[in-house]
């Protein structure tokens, strides 16, 4: 049997995950009140995309860290989740526009994401059938696609120019309004957040997660085990897409303006940057990978087009040296020192 | 003979214009051990990948197993009635430990009881795997990862359990151990379908025997006497 420290371990991991959640309610809580920093709004905007982009990075670790399907096309799910929820919650546009009536964000925010999952779930028929590369290909493409109806259906979405004044998220007669509280926002993502990974991780260790695994591990041999993987590859990309669609709603409503630059392909490969960078197939690299790219991306504004240079180098350098990405960097590092420690005693 | 347990009945099989099966026909009884014996391309793996579903539709021909017709029948669903496959070129989830490797196996049982017995028995049969239990089963050596590939099929409890070249790229003394073991699975109850390059090795262990050449059964019999017949014992023994 390997030996496992405590913090490997069923208990140390949930030891861990409670006091990481902790500290998420306590320390901006603590800002908020100026008693560690000082009061940064700005500050809860980054939390707030931290958190979207875990929930992101952390579907798409379902479908490719878990599954073994690649998507450079989930930015697509992001769009149709945040127009999704948009048009059924704003007065002017989609279903107020058409019946005067409309949904409140959160309920709007849940069927978006529905509809995102059946769009993935209906994408994965024929990818399910595809390798990586035509894979990559066909996810590209329906990115495109999803970003050209934002951006053409001008009827529908006020094409280029967006729209403006979507509403915010009123929960039991609380209002999330980002233009009063960041703060509040972003305890409202962070509940979401220990919501869906604490579905992911329950996904991940079911039977059907095994099956998923399988699948990544080698689809023919899953067959043969009795895995039904066209089913499970096409489950998997409906709770990827789920997820992804449920953040782009989370996103639209924090930000109060949708336009279709937003999901862009570029968007995609930050995803899987992120993902790639946390590290895929575990719960904690898709929440670091989003935590370093975004604060990246934020404090690399000022480089404008040029940052997707530093993606693609940090993307190469990952991929070379680390591939577990900077979760999987403890085991490297106490790898590396076992192995001096081994040289040392034989030498 | 009673009934069969497997019954193949004038197949094809086309991979687009080739056509890789040509009407096979052949049939395996409880307790036996059957050997398909060819040459590289003859269309044995085909065969077996047909039988399991995974290629998809056959293009003719039926395919019983215990008196259920299983043609068109999907993988994972032939995988349920107890017809399993080791495939070729030992195909270990890699990543995955040797447990969970044989627990896959296990997927479509329920009861844990089943399970563990199953689980017993395989480390009985290999204890090699036993001491590699929680070693990621791409790390193992070649003949390691074919006893994971073995133990795996046994893990889901065949009658009937379909062997693609157990021996590829084995060293001679693993190999022995490998045939050894099969004896000893077929022993224990379960019927074998054996497709094997190595001629000599498989008519050795085998009741009866089958030879294709391209796509074609061209001779059937006792596999003692397919041994000594004149020109198996030229193409596949290599003695003249």
């Amino acid at each position: 049997m390997k030996e496992q420290g405590f913090f490997q371990s069923k208990k140390g991991k949930t030891v861990i995950a409670v006091v990481a959640i902790a500290l998420a309610i306590i320390i901006p809580l603590m800002m908020d009140n100026n008693i560690i920093f000082t009061q940064n709004k700005y500050f809860y905007v980054l939390l707030c995309l931290i958190g979207i982009y875990t929930i992101v990075t952390s579907g798409l670790d379902i479908l490719f860290g878990y599954t073994g399907q690649i998507s450079f096309g989930h930015a697509g799910f992001f769009c149709i989740g945040a127009y999704g929820s948009v048009l059924l919650s704003h007065t002017q546009w989609g279903l107020g526009k058409a019946t005067g009536y409309v949904l409140t964000p959160i309920l709007s925010i849940f069927i978006a994401a529905c509809i995102a999952a059946a769009v993935g779930a209906l994408l994965a028929i024929p990818a399910s059938k595809l390798v990586f590369h035509f894979l990559s290909m066909l996810t590209i493409a329906f990115n495109q696609i999803v970003y050209l109806i934002a951006n053409n259906f001008s009827w529908l979405t006020n094409g280029s120019i967006g729209i403006t004044s979507v509403p915010a998220v009123t929960l039991f007669g609380i209002s999330f309004a980002t233009t009063t509280s960041k703060l509040k926002y972003y305890y409202l993502v962070l509940f979401f957040v220990v919501v869906f990974l604490l579905v992911k991780t329950h996904i991940v260790n079911s039977r059907v997660g095994r099956g998923l695994i399988a699948i990544r591990e080698n689809p023919t041999a899953a067959n043969g085990c009795g895995v039904n993987v066209a089913k499970y590859k096409i489950m998997s990309f409906a709770i990827s897409a789920f997820y992804v669609g449920f953040a782009g709603g989370l996103y639209v409503h924090m930000i109060g303006f949708i336009s279709p630059d937003t999901f862009v392909q570029n968007t995609s490969v930050i995803f899987i940057t992120m993902l790639l960078f946390g590290g895929s197939g575990n719960l904690v690299g898709p929440i670091l990978g989003a935590a370093v790219i975004t604060i990246i991306q934020e404090g690399l504004q000022f480089l404008a087009d040029y940052r997707m240079l530093i993606y693609g180098i940090v993307l190469l350098l990952i991929i070379l040296f680390q591939p577990q990405g900077i979760a999987g960097l403890g085991n490297t590092i106490s790898g590396a020192v076992s192995k001096r420690k081994r040289g040392a005693a034989n030498g | 003979m009673a009934e069969a347990i497997l019954s193949i009945k004038d197949l094809d099989f086309h991979y687009g214009e080739i056509h890789a099966l040509d009407k096979v026909s052949l049939d395996v009884y409880k307790g036996e051990i059957v050997t398909i014996i060819g040459s590289n391309g003859a269309g044995k793996t085909t065969l077996l990948r047909t039988i399991s579903g995974l290629l998809g539709k056959n293009t003719g021909g039926t395919i019983t197993f215990n008196g259920q017709k299983i043609d068109t029948m999907a993988p994972h669903k032939i995988a349920g009635l107890r017809l399993n496959q080791v495939l070729e070129g030992r195909l270990v989830f890699p990543l995955l430990t040797v447990r969970e490797n044989l627990m896959m196996g296990a997927y479509l049982t329920k009861d844990k009881k089943v399970i563990q017995d199953r689980l017993d028995y395989c480390f009985e049969l290999f204890p090699r795997l036993l001491e590699r239990e929680q070693q990621n089963a791409g790390t193992l050596s070649g003949g390691e990862q074919q006893m994971v590939a073995v133990a795996r099929a046994l893990m889901s409890g065949p009658e009937l359990l379909m062997m693609d070249e157990p021996s590829m790229g084995l060293a001679p003394l693993v190999i022995k151990d490998i045939f050894s073991t099969i004896g000893k699975i077929n022993k224990d109850g379960v019927t074998i379908l054996l497709v094997e390059q190595n001629a000599k090795a498989a008519l050795q262990i085998a009741n009866r025997a089958y030879v294709l050449e391209i796509g074609k059964i061209v001779q059937e019999g006792p596999a003692s006497e397919l041994a000594n017949d004149d020109s198996i014992r030229k193409t596949y023994l290599g003695i003249s």
